[in-house]
């Protein structure tokens, strides 16, 4: 008897033990500090080898490091000991997603929302998948799900915005794109996505004044300052109407081609016409001019911005 | 949780809505992905537009060589020989059909003769120009997937030029195998 209450006190501690380290985990994975955070769970993982949700916990670590391959193994180690570990599943989609397996990454997601499709962090992920690939209908879908069960999720307005911007639905994805600024306002994140939503619908003032804000909350990211320094590029009097010029023929099949492919139709039209020479010329070189100036545009905005850098 | 809380009912009704949806939400959980949609084996891709663009300079040469080199590029290791065999066969086929038709077609009459060149040469730009166009729609779901991925599309000016050249040649000593070849027979 006393043997068994020494063995259940003992199971006690343990547990009591585990709980602990893994709220210290918790903690440390919210200030960053993956390295430690990955240290505990290993320790925990040398006592219990073959809990899949501890595997599970290790994989999302090693993913959020960047550790891919890794997380990706690991992942699926949880799963070849418990099929149905949704948080397993949703880390081997990421993983597969991160390394390029899309099909994969659907695939585990699938399985995933099959055992719980009301996790809104799944289908978040789910909806990143498709709009990753392009498949935006279903990555608004999606997102509309999210919204559906969490109306504050910042992430999915984003995610709307950019399926919008995509489609070059300029109001939509500046709508959703405050929508998602007003619930984040904080993050770089959200002003990077509103941002693109204005430098996609015309307004590249509006667009440069979220980007100077995304780099101020995140200066170090550098996919942040790189839009940045394209919304500043667009606002440079040099090259706002060259941009202008880019968001018409986005939006024309064959893009900037239209612009030479017009020129050749209008020289062999106005030849076979026979237009006037003193009324053919100053047309053609106006066109000339502004095919030359569509294509050195950019060019000479980055030299420019070498000489006057943004502020 | 108690029964009954706010959020396991909102839990609960959004599980019926995803499984009482109507027919046309069920294919929201369907797969919609194939091998073409994986990101893997991409090297240093050109944007398609660009090499449309070359397409009408070099001809139909050019479109094979450039969008062969491309499909590679763009991870599609299985499409560079379909496309190059298709390409090719219609190269061949119309620097064959345009100067059979130029040396039929020449004469006395030289401004007839350079009309005749003019209008050869043009319709080869246009077969160009259209299998650019047919290497464009087959490689433009691939080339979003690249972009996608945060890649930049390669610089397309000096390897077009250099494409544009070489089919230059290609296509006349074609032209010339193909003139010799009529005038034999």
């Amino acid at each position: 008897m006393e043997d068994i209450d020494r063995e259940a006190d003992a199971e006690d501690l343990g547990g009591a033990r585990r709980e602990r380290s893994l709220h210290k985990v918790v903690h440390l994975l919210e200030i960053g500090r993956f390295e430690a955070a990955e240290h505990e769970v290993r320790a925990l993982l040398a006592e219990a080898p073959e809990d899949p949700s501890l595997l599970a916990l290790l994989a999302r670590i090693e993913v959020d490091q960047g550790h891919s391959e890794d997380g990706l193994a690991t992942a699926l180690e949880a799963l070849a000991r418990d099929a149905q570990d949704v948080e397993a599943l949703h880390v081997a989609a990421d993983a597969s997603a991160a390394l390029g397996r899309n099909t994969e990454a659907e695939r585990h997601f699938l399985e995933a929302l099959a055992l719980d499709p009301v996790d809104a962090g799944l289908l978040f992920g789910y909806a990143n998948l498709m709009f990753k690939t392009g498949k935006l209908d279903k990555a608004e879908r999606l997102a509309q799900r999210v919204l559906a069960l969490s109306p504050e999720s910042a992430g999915a307005h984003q995610l709307a915005s950019l399926v919008a911007a995509r489609r070059r639905e300029g109001r939509e994805a500046r709508s959703r794109g405050q929508q998602g600024l007003a619930r984040a306002p904080d993050e770089s994140v959200s002003h990077l996505v509103q941002g693109h939503a204005c430098l996609a619908s015309g307004r590249p003032f509006a667009a440069r004044r979220h980007l100077r804000a995304a780099v101020s909350a995140d200066p170090a990211n550098q996919t942040v300052r790189e839009a940045f320094e394209e919304a500043d590029r667009a606002c440079r009097v040099v090259y706002l109407p060259a941009y202008y010029l880019s968001l018409v023929f986005d939006r024309v099949p064959g893009s900037n081609f239209i612009l030479w492919g017009v020129f050749l139709v209008m020289m062999f039209v106005m030849e076979r016409a026979g237009v006037p020479e003193n009324v053919a010329m100053p047309i053609v070189l106006a066109y000339v001019g502004l095919c030359i100036y569509s294509w050195v545009a950019e060019p000479i905005v980055k030299l420019w911005v070498k000489i006057l850098p943004p502020r | 949780m108690c029964p009954g809380s706010t959020s396991d009912d909102a839990a609960r009704r959004a599980s019926r809505e995803i499984w009482d949806a109507p027919a046309s939400d069920v294919d929201l959980f369907a797969p919609s992905l194939d091998e073409r949609d994986d990101s893997e084996g991409f090297g240093t891709a050109f944007d398609p537009r660009s090499l449309w663009f070359a397409c009408f300079f070099g001809g139909p040469v050019a479109a094979t060589i450039l969008f062969a080199l491309n499909a590679r590029r763009l991870g599609q290791p299985k499409q560079v020989v379909p496309l190059a065999l298709g390409f090719l066969a219609v190269t061949f086929a119309t620097l064959t059909v345009g100067t059979y038709v130029a040396m039929t077609g020449a004469g006395a009459d030289a401004t007839a003769d350079a009309s005749l060149g003019r209008n050869v040469r043009m319709g080869t730009r246009i077969v160009g120009l259209a299998l650019g166009g047919v290497g464009y729609f087959l490689q433009r779901r691939r080339f979003e997937l690249y972009l996608g991925e945060g890649r930049e599309p390669a610089k397309a000016l000096l390897p077009c030029i250099g494409v544009i050249v070489l089919s230059a040649l290609v296509s006349l000593v074609w032209v010339s195998v193909a003139a010799v070849f009529f005038v034999v027979a």
